[in-house]
């Protein structure tokens, strides 16, 4: 049957039961002390005491093993199967039923550390019970730490064995439960803590978990080699301290709380307990008992100012149940306190902190399942979102591109509009002008006229060269004003020859200065066919480094002019405006084995 | 001996005046024809296709580069000179994609047009450095019809394109590449050869698409 099931079960049976256990139930008795190995006689000095009895409270001075005696009523002897039933005999005992030997329950000694937290029950053999009164005796050790008997139940099996089994399930069995569920839950917890570092509270309910998993071994595990005790003590206070505290900054971490300072002092306070136990050995343990665990008390206050501020501050129900759990868990710690102390009016009434703990563990846990899962829905509310805003912004951002290649479009054409219109100005425009007043004053003959055109022609072709798209610098430019101007050199019997030397695969020039370069050039070559008588006219064409320079040189070794002479003409002025208007530098020297141009241009650091 | 028959079709009469003078002062040279319009020199060519043909490009009843194609057709080793005003670049490609093998600018000096149709004949081409790059940049385009998918451009003719479009002469390419000057020019033609030919293909692909040509 599960186990569940039958606690339900078996508290129904408990309600049903609870007038036969009013029988069953005895708590008078009487109490001796003897040394003796059997039973006090009946004339020893008995006297009466209410069970559940704490013999060391009831009379400090008196030593040697303390024995009970309750009596009780068989009827009909042998009819039916019957038990003796104590909730709680935490330090062990020996029971006889009428001076024969019935159980021996172990007790602690040299060797092994006991405290029993099940109920125990003995089945009494129906030939030791005889028709009328009957005796139990139970002798209990004097060396036990708290001299404490519980209630005793006699009576038949059917009627006691139920009280027994609810009662093993209560204290035993659900702590087992309670241990396997918070260890389990505790490494799935603090797996997931371990990835996630930042999510604290998941560390901190995780670290619960394991404490409390700890802890209530400490009901399961009831007897432990004495060597072994200390320790188990020291982890047993640990875990219990470490819970009280992981528990307590959970709470303040819920409620909104964040004080540095007194996680360190609640981690400080939780270390020193099993430290001082772990150092000072088995002899500061009632102190560690007694005061260390008074201590933890305390926090349970805080846990409960806490909740109270969360309640208050947030009104949701869930800080009702983390009210009500902290209320319920410093109930059950106080409870268990006094209980352990031997301080407590019930002394054989369960073990309640861990019913605490439980419900606080589950609130918590449902506290952070309701996050995760709320967590999770931001997520994908933010990422739905977030889609969202990106196609927005891709929108917005493809509409300002389409915006800004409008605008770089128009600012394109209008800076080559703007380029042409000077060109225009500068070039054939004025060319044509001044032609047309040569013309007009009848300074020009027909060859003059000729000549004319033939340059407004070539100064088209130098415009069209630059203004073509897709052109591949002024590398190219340069080889098509050479290409177009040899058949002329050829008619006119001068060898051109080009020198290249240190070029790139390609040189980038602004167009509007590379129309200034090749007018240059082409004004240099013109001069060489109109004027210089030449047989060989060299173009060297140069990158100079540091700084970066495009040199072109026109070399002829024709009969040369006097750069002096104004009159001279020949263009010169116009190529030297046109240098000054790129900041190139323009030499031209000339004697009588011919005349050198020399062009200088500055090009971008880059280049 | 051989003499050299040229037509001429330019619709500017003092051109045409210009290169018929021209073509007659050479002794080596027969004019076979003089016309202004492209349907007399279509009827022209359609009765006997000259050596050479010089044309202009903008006729006042259609495209020289019409006829170009069609003396191409009848007789491929005819040579077509295309006139151009400012030797800009597409007219000219256009024209040799017609096939045309040579081109010259309008206000070339007077000899010129003999020294071309010659260099023509002798198995030469002419070439600028723009129209360089433009061979290479169309011939080496990544294809996209797979009728074009391989380059017709063998490695040396690639490289002569590259060194004439860096602006150096056909004696110099010639020098960078240990060949004659003559060589050189040989390589263009068979270049403009491979264009026409390589874009006649092209028009017989999307002819046969259209469902044109079966």
């Amino acid at each position: 049957m599960p186990p569940v099931a039958r606690a339900l079960l078996v508290s129904l049976a408990v309600a049903t039961a609870a007038a036969a256990a009013e029988q069953t139930l005895h708590r008078d008795a009487d109490f001796a002390v003897s040394q003796e190995a059997a039973a006090p006689p009946q004339e020893a000095p008995w006297r009466h005491v209410i069970l559940p009895n704490q013999w060391k409270a009831d009379r400090p001075g008196e030593s040697g093993p303390g024995w009970y005696r309750v009596t009780f009523q068989v009827s009909q002897p042998g009819r039916e199967p019957w038990m003796v039933y104590l909730p709680r005999l935490r330090e062990g005992g020996v029971l006889y039923v009428n001076g024969h030997l019935l159980a021996r329950v172990p007790e602690p000694d040299a060797k092994t550390w006991v405290r029993w937290m099940r109920p125990h029950a003995f089945p009494i053999p129906p030939d030791e019970l005889r028709p009328g009164e009957n005796t139990l005796h139970v002798r209990i050790n004097p060396a036990n730490r708290d001299r404490i008997i519980s209630s005793i139940h006699i009576g038949p099996d059917e009627t006691v064995r139920p009280l027994y089994e609810s009662r093993f399930f209560l204290t035993y069995t659900l702590a087992q439960i309670i241990s396997a569920v918070t260890l389990s839950v505790a490494l799935f917890v603090i797996a997931l803590w371990l990835r996630r570092r930042m999510e604290l509270d998941y560390g901190l309910f995780g670290l619960a978990c394991l404490f409390w998993g700890v802890h209530t071994l400490n009901y399961v595990i009831e007897a432990v080699p004495d060597p072994w005790w200390i320790y188990w003590r020291v982890l047993r206070y640990a875990a219990t301290g470490g819970f009280a505290v992981a528990i307590t900054l959970f709470y303040l971490r819920f409620a909104g709380i964040r004080p540095r300072g007194m996680t360190r002092a609640f981690a400080a306070y939780w270390l020193s307990g099993p430290l001082a136990l772990a150092i000072g050995g088995s002899a500061w343990h009632p102190l560690v008992d007694r005061y260390y665990q008074a201590g933890l008390l305390l926090m349970g206050l805080v846990m409960i100012g806490a909740a109270i501020y969360a309640v208050w501050r947030q009104r949701s129900l869930i800080s009702l149940a983390f009210l009500a759990c902290a209320l319920f868990g410093l109930a059950g710690s106080v409870h268990d306190y006094l209980l352990s102390q031997g301080l407590v009016v019930n002394p054989e009434g369960p073990y309640l902190l861990y019913f605490a703990a439980a419900a606080l563990l589950g609130v918590a846990g449902v506290q952070l399942v309701d996050r995760f899962a709320r967590s999770l829905g931001a997520v994908e509310q933010m990422n739905v979102t977030l889609a969202q805003q990106v196609a927005e912004k891709e929108r917005e951002l493809s509409a300002n591109y389409e915006k800004l290649r409008g605008l770089e479009h128009e600012r394109t054409v209008a800076g080559e509009r703007q380029r042409i219109m000077q060109d225009m100005h500068d070039g054939l425009g004025s060319q044509l002008l001044t032609s047309l007043a040569a013309v007009e004053r009848g300074a020009l003959d027909s060859k003059g006229m000729a000549q004319v055109l033939r340059d407004a022609m070539d100064d088209m072709r130098l415009s069209i060269d630059t203004l073509s798209p897709g052109r591949e610098g002024l590398l190219e430019a340069l080889g098509n004003l050479r290409y177009r101007l040899e058949p002329r050199f050829r008619a006119a019997g001068i060898e051109l020859k080009f020198s290249y030397r240190d070029l790139p695969e390609r040189l980038d020039v602004h167009a509007e200065d590379a129309l200034q370069i090749l007018r240059v050039l082409q004004e240099s070559l013109t001069n060489v066919l109109k004027h210089a008588r030449a047989g060989e006219v060299v173009v060297e064409i140069s990158l100079q480094r540091d700084p970066a320079r495009f040199v072109l040189a026109v070399a002829d070794d024709g009969g040369g002019f006097d750069p002096a002479i104004p009159a001279s003409g020949r263009g010169l002025s116009g190529m030297r405006r046109r240098a000054q208007q790129m900041g190139a530098a323009l030499q031209v020297a000339s004697d009588a084995r011919g005349t050198r141009v020399i062009l200088s241009y500055p090009l971008p650091a880059t280049a | 001996m051989v003499t050299i028959s040229v037509l001429i079709v330019e619709d500017e009469p003092e051109f045409l005046r210009i290169y018929c003078e021209a073509i007659t002062r050479e002794p080596d040279f027969r004019l076979s024809g003089a016309v202004s319009t492209l349907s007399a020199a279509m009827a022209l060519v359609e009765q006997a296709v000259p050596d050479v043909l010089v044309v202009d490009l903008g006729l006042p009843d259609g495209n020289g580069a019409d006829l170009i194609r069609r003396a191409v057709k009848r007789r491929p080793d005819c040579d077509a000179l295309v006139l151009t005003v400012f030797g800009d670049d597409q007219h000219v490609i256009d024209a040799i994609e017609a096939g045309a093998t040579g081109y010259l600018l309008k206000d070339s000096p007077v000899g010129e047009l003999a020294r071309c149709i010659r260099e023509l004949r002798a198995g030469g081409a002419p070439i600028s450095p723009s129209i360089a790059r433009r061979l290479l940049a169309r011939m080496r385009a990544p294809a996209e019809k797979p009728a074009a998918q391989v380059s017709p451009l063998t490695e040396r003719e690639a490289e002569i394109l590259r060194l004439v479009a860096k602006g150096l002469s056909f004696t110099e390419v010639g020098g960078a590449l240990e060949i004659s000057a003559h060589t050189v020019v040989a390589h263009v033609k068979k270049i403009y050869r491979k264009l026409s030919v390589h874009s006649r293909g092209e028009a017989v692909f999307e002819a046969t698409q259209l469902g044109l040509l079966k």
